[in-house]
């Protein structure tokens, strides 16, 4: 052991002390074991396919820096946070610079150095390398390692923001002398690699069986001696989301299982049994309606659901839109339907709380007679008497579609209701996920192509700029015919002012007025009535009651502070 | 075999063996009932299962809903009585198109000797296809494009009755077409022969009458079988969606409430394996009144 | 009789490649992606080239016949190459490869296939042990209580969804009760007498219902195969040589009666793999039917189609098996 690593193991000894107190020593703490029900098929998350393959690969594989609990960054593998401040940041906004930590070594005993950084970015950037996170890259012009522990990001322009790549748990840093042969279209046939990668985290893998277990000991390499202080970890797949809330919270099977999207009184009454706690925390996922403000009438053939077919007959209209979010009474909803893991929202942009409107609010609480007076407002009364409004021949019977999902049906139903109760028919449809957001050009049922009035699904941002995010919604991001449907403005909103707003927000730097701009842009989108939200959907998680030290954490990994994790006496 | 349809006193007989074996009568009785409740009982029922009661959810039983409410409120009488209708109608189709196919292929291969090689072997390759794996995947490519052709219900339901009809003709067809072998060497087929019978002419006035038996038989025990696959493609998800609940799907998103509400599991699940075994009882009770060698008929 | 197994076996071949090329039609044409599943976040651009990584975009014949060569020439290689240690030709051939997990799939059932095997095999050989001993009693004792009894339980196991007599045993001895454990542990490892007697325990459920599945099917087919020889001559020479009634019934009649029952085991054995998918999804064993629920809902065709042409050949096998032992045990059969 170097004597530079035994002081930095020292150190950060120290300041651990004053953290946690109550802690012992390295793997004094016996074993854990995690369910993650969805279960993980490889540990690679450069070609993971979500959270629940990249959160175990985040007990081996580090970024340069992490989201905390609150949200902020903090420095993981990097010295400090490059700011304008702190000299990282040039001051044309074109280049960051980050410094790593000294002393890192992989479990493999071998140095962490800058190379490994810059070999990672041209790992993903590679041609046919399947890259799932390339868009963490984008705009990046250059990589380069100033020396062995100092890495220069350039960018092709200024980026007011740019935590992009190596920040958060999809964007770890792989070894570069492990995978040296996996560039480009080899990196798909690498199965040793992307099963077993060696990282500088607090563990490493013992066994991985593909969509089964996943078991780990400690790195001997890790930078600090006193941590982690569990031995062991096993991490369990496979069953449903009621089976490993079964298992933590009623039979006491497992210490932490993942992902509990489950009927709220049956989570209550596992919760009853008190072996365990229930965890939630918000991040940025809204369950929200996508209103089609073009006509998707099927006689249209070629330019239906495009604004070549000319604007919806009666949703075009921010009055309806407005009466139909008004008339869902939201806290029932999220009483029946999400419980803990939901709250009712007006606002699409919900979170981080510092960028949350609340302008909106008003459709907080249920007001039919509200509704039922705005329809009146824009000339829709119920002519003939069938109990559906109608207007020059048009009545107002929606078709609304989302994908096959419990909750996503129940709140089909609900919502139904309710708008029956002002007048408006609803016809519901439950289309099969793989085909809803599978990208299929031929099957006309995708969320793209939105051949309905109304659908419904949830969408989120990782990390916490919302600026990718709002960028959905200008008229660029259109789905056409003529792109391939590819593009997230799904309601098909066009409004030069929104544009223009955007392409502000991109130069801005101050937060302040980040924070500002974005609260309009969310404003704007509510007011033309593009959206409907209705419930911020947080992550739900329960760990044994012996457990101490979870952090639930939605803006990075949840087991990010696992080397902390100890039982309780 | 007798050749019974032809007069009256085996027929007779026939009733008399058949009321001896209890289980198949219990079994036919509440049959009977089962398809005329989940035929009639949806129009006679207070409530509907699309119905929503947010101040009665996860409700016990009670004079106003026998088998209590889910979580929406909504009755589990009604969801039982409407899924049953579905589940039924599907055992009853499919069951309806195997025997269907398995009589022509089993009758033509016994009746014509050229037929008779490559029909049983094609036979013999439908024997070898991995029955449950090759639906589910069928299933679940398949049934958002029949979805899209045939609108929702009615996409699935072709797809799965065809599905289960197409691969479960194959025991149906063994038995007829030796049946029907058997019955080629008897006197009075040879004598029709000699006389100047034309085939076709051979199979209707004279062979399916005599297999008629057989067929019902298998019919029977087709429908059990076509009701229990059903069941276990859409507890496994792959089946009706949720918004079409049959029996078997009923019982997948009742196991979710297990602690909560055990009744939405297990109602399903008991209507299920009551028409299953009322089923398999009639046809076992046909079988032996038909048959003299075996069971209940025997001494 | 070789002359037979040699026909048989060549019948077998055109049957697996006519199944194989079945099996990859039918999925061809099937509307699928298995990008969908991926976070909204990705976008379409990534999403394309990543089908395009993966080979969807090849036409047909071109992705069946390299689906060939990997299966048949390739995956016997490298597991020659394991087992013998020699080095046979190329290393880095292609191998089929899953999509969500980038590994070849044969590794992937080979590491399912242990579990689906203990409770599936285990669970056969039990089924066999109650039906034999019931089916021969009854049919000693027809019509007796012993007979009413087994027929009427038989005829409950048959017609019992095995899903919801799991569901139903999980409310009763999982949540209910607490005796068992509701989630099948596949990393636990039997060193000593504690480790044994929870992989008895987690066992216990999944073997109890798959065998009385099996054991009501094999009793029925055991009772009639006796019922049908009981009455023929050589048993009343057999008494008439005043030999036991223990010993008629076990060494003639029990003996002959076996040889259907042989068959209809040998033929259950792929279709008890088959169903097995439903009882591994239901107390969550990590098996090859969990493998095979989990590819079709991510939409990883490789292993989909390995799995299922898996099946195939297994139902192919033991029917050849099964008419090849009948023949073997019954000098009676001819073959020309």
């Amino acid at each position: 052991m170097s004597s530079v690593f035994k002081n930095a193991a020292l150190a950060a000894m120290s300041v651990s002390a004053l953290a946690t107190p109550t802690f012992a020593e390295r793997g004094t703490q016996g074993d854990l074991k995690l369910f993650y029900w969805q279960a993980p098929t490889l540990l690679n998350p450069y070609l993971a396919s979500g959270p629940k393959d990249s959160e175990p690969a985040s007990l081996v594989l580090e970024p340069l820096a992490r989201h905390d609990e609150t949200g902020q960054m903090v420095p993981w593998l990097a010295e400090a946070i490059p700011t304008m401040d702190n000299g990282g940041m040039a001051a044309d906004m074109r280049s960051i610079t980050w410094r790593l930590k000294q002393g890192i070594k992989w479990s493999d005993g071998s140095n962490f150095t800058a190379n490994d950084v810059v070999f990672t970015a041209n790992y993903c950037l590679s041609a046919d390398s399947g890259c799932q996170v390339s868009a963490k890259f984008t705009d990046v012009d250059k990589i380069e390692a100033l020396d062995t522990h100092t890495v220069k990001i350039s960018f092709s322009k200024p980026k007011p923001y740019p935590y992009a790549p190596f920040v958060g748990l999809e964007v770890p840093v792989l070894q570069a002398a492990q995978f040296a042969d996996c560039m480009g279209a080899n990196a798909l046939n690498c199965s040793a690699q992307n099963l077993s990668p060696i990282g500088t985290g607090p563990y490493q893998i013992t066994e991985f069986k593909p969509g089964d277990v996943v078991t780990y000991d400690i790195n001997p390499f890790y930078r600090d001696a006193a941590k982690p202080g569990f031995a062991n970890v096993t991490i369990k797949g496979g069953g449903d989301a009621s089976g490993a809330a079964r298992a933590v919270l009623e039979t006491g099977e497992f210490d932490y299982a993942w992902n509990l999207q489950l009927d709220p009184q049956v989570l209550a009454g596992m919760k009853a049994a008190g072996r365990g706690t229930v965890v939630t925390d918000f991040g940025t996922a809204v369950e929200r309606l996508q209103v089609n403000l073009t006509d998707p009438s099927a006689d249209l053939n070629d330019i239906r659901s495009t604004h070549g077919g000319g604007a919806h007959p009666f949703l075009a209209d921010p009055r309806v839109t407005k009466a139909l979010s008004l008339a869902v009474d939201r806290d029932t909803l999220v009483a029946i339907a999400y419980g803990d893991t939901g709250r009712a929202t007006c606002d699409v942009l919900a979170a981080p709380a510092i960028y949350a409107s609340g302008a909106n609010d008003d459709c907080l609480t249920q007001n039919l007679d509200r509704a039922r007076a705005l329809l009146d407002e824009a000339g829709w009364t119920d002519s003939d008497g069938d109990g559906i409004r109608d207007k020059d021949g048009v009545s107002l019977s929606l078709l609304f579609q989302t994908s096959v999902n419990p909750v996503r049906q129940t709140t089909q139903d609900l919502l139904k209701a309710w708008w029956a109760e002002i007048g408006v028919e609803t016809e519901l449809r439950a289309i099969a996920p793989s085909v809803f957001f599978g990208g299929d050009q031929s099957s006309p049922d995708t969320y793209q192509k939105f051949y309905a009035d109304l659908e419904m699904f949830t969408n989120f941002f990782p990390g916490n700029d919302p600026e990718p995010y709002l960028n959905n919604w200008t008229c660029a991001a259109i789905p056409t015919p003529e792109n391939g449907w590819a593009g997230m403005n799904v309601p098909r909103h066009c409004n030069p002012d929104y544009d223009a707003l955007v392409a502000q927000l991109g130069n801005t730097v101050d937060l302040g007025e980040r924070i500002e701009i974005s609260k309009q842009l969310n404003n704007m989108l509510m007011q033309a009535g593009a959206l409907i939200p209705l419930v911020h959907r947080g992550e739900v998680s329960a760990h044994a009651a012996s457990l101490q030290g979870v952090r639930m954490n939605v803006w990075d990994s949840e087991l990010w502070n696992i080397a902390d994790w100890t039982r309780a006496k | 075999m007798t050749d019974l349809p032809h007069t009256g006193a085996p027929t007779n007989r026939f009733w008399r063996r058949f009321r001896r074996h209890k289980g198949a009568v219990i079994g036919g009785g509440l049959l009977a009932l089962i398809l005329f409740a989940v035929l009639i009982g949806p129009f006679l029922w207070l409530h509907t299962s699309g119905q929503i009661n947010i101040t009665a959810r996860n409700l016990g039983p009670s004079l106003a809903h026998p088998m209590g409410t889910d979580h929406l409120g909504r009755d589990l009488f009604a969801a039982i009585l409407e899924g049953g209708r579905v589940t039924v109608l599907v055992g009853l189709v499919a069951m309806g198109l195997s025997v269907a196919i398995g009589t022509a292929v089993g009758i033509l291969a016994g009746m014509f000797r050229w037929l008779d090689a490559p029909l049983m072997r094609l036979t013999d390759l439908f024997l070898a296809l991995p029955v449950l794996p090759l639906l589910l995947v069928t299933i679940m490519l398949w049934r958002e494009k029949l979805r899209m052709l045939f609108g929702a219900e009615a996409g699935i339901f072709l797809l799965i009755v065809a599905m289960i009809g197409l691969t479960s003709w194959m025991q149906t067809a063994r038995i007829l077409r030796a049946e029907v072998l058997a019955l080629k060497n008897r006197e009075f087929v040879t004598a029709a022969t000699a006389l100047g019978v034309r085939p076709w002419g051979l199979i209707r006035r004279h062979i399916l009458p005599n297999v008629l038996g057989v067929i019902i038989v298998s019919a029977t025990l087709g429908l059990a079988n076509a009701i229990i696959t059903e069941s276990a493609l859409s507890f496994l998800g792959l089946g009706f969606p949720p918004d079409h609940p049959t029996w078997g799907r009923l019982l997948f998103d009742g196991t979710e409430y297990l602690t909560l509400t055990p009744a939405r599991a297990i109602w399903p699940g008991l209507m299920i394996t009551l028409t299953v075994l009322c089923a398999n009882y009639l046809g076992e009770g046909l079988r032996d009144a038909l048959d003299p060698r075996r069971g209940f008929g025997r001494k | 009789m070789l002359t037979y197994c040699l026909r048989r076996l060549a019948f077998s071949v055109p049957v697996l490649v006519l199944i194989s090329f079945a099996i990859f039609l039918l999925m061809d044409l099937a509307p699928n992606d298995p990008t969908s599943n991926l976070p909204m976040s990705i976008p379409a651009d990534t999403r394309a080239q990543l089908r395009e990584a993966l080979g969807i975009g090849d036409p047909l014949l071109t992705r069946y016949l390299l689906w060939c060569k990997q299966f048949f020439i390739h995956e016997p290689l490298n597991w020659l190459t394991n087992v013998t240690g020699l080095a046979l030709g190329d290393p880095d051939r292609l191998r089929v490869l899953s999509w969500s997990a980038r590994v070849p799939v044969v590794d992937l059932i080979a590491e399912r296939l242990p579990q689906t095997l203990w409770v599936v095999g285990m669970s056969y050989l039990l089924g066999i042990a109650i039906a034999l001993p019931i089916g021969i009693y009854s049919a000693y004792r027809q019509h007796g209580w012993f007979d009413h009894l087994g027929s009427f339980i038989s005829m409950i196991g048959y017609s019992v969804p095995s899903f919801f007599l799991g569901v139903v045993m999980i409310i009763v001895f999982a949540v209910k009760l607490n005796w068992l454990p509701s989630v099948y542990d596949t990393t636990l490892r039997v060193t000593d007498w504690g480790s044994l007697m929870e992989q008895f325990r987690q066992m216990v459920m999944p073997v109890a219902i798959l065998a009385l599945y099996n054991a009501a099917q094999i009793s029925r087919y055991m009772r009639a195969s006796m019922l049908d020889n009981l009455h023929h001559d050589y048993v009343r020479t057999a008494r008439a040589k005043g030999a036991s009634e223990r010993r008629v019934m076990l060494r003639h009649v029990a003996r002959n009666s076996m040889l259907p029952v042989v068959t209809v085991i040998a033929l259950g054995i792929p279709q008890v793999l088959a169903g097995a998918v439903i009882t591994e999804q239901i107390f969550k064993i990590n098996g090859i039917g969990e493998l095979l629920i989990s590819a079709i809902q991510s939409g990883d065709l490789p292993v989909v189609q390995t799995l299922t042409f898996l099946f195939a050949v297994l139902v192919v096998l033991f029917n050849l098996f099964a008419d090849i032992a009948y023949g073997l045990l019954d000098p009676r059969i001819s073959y020309d």
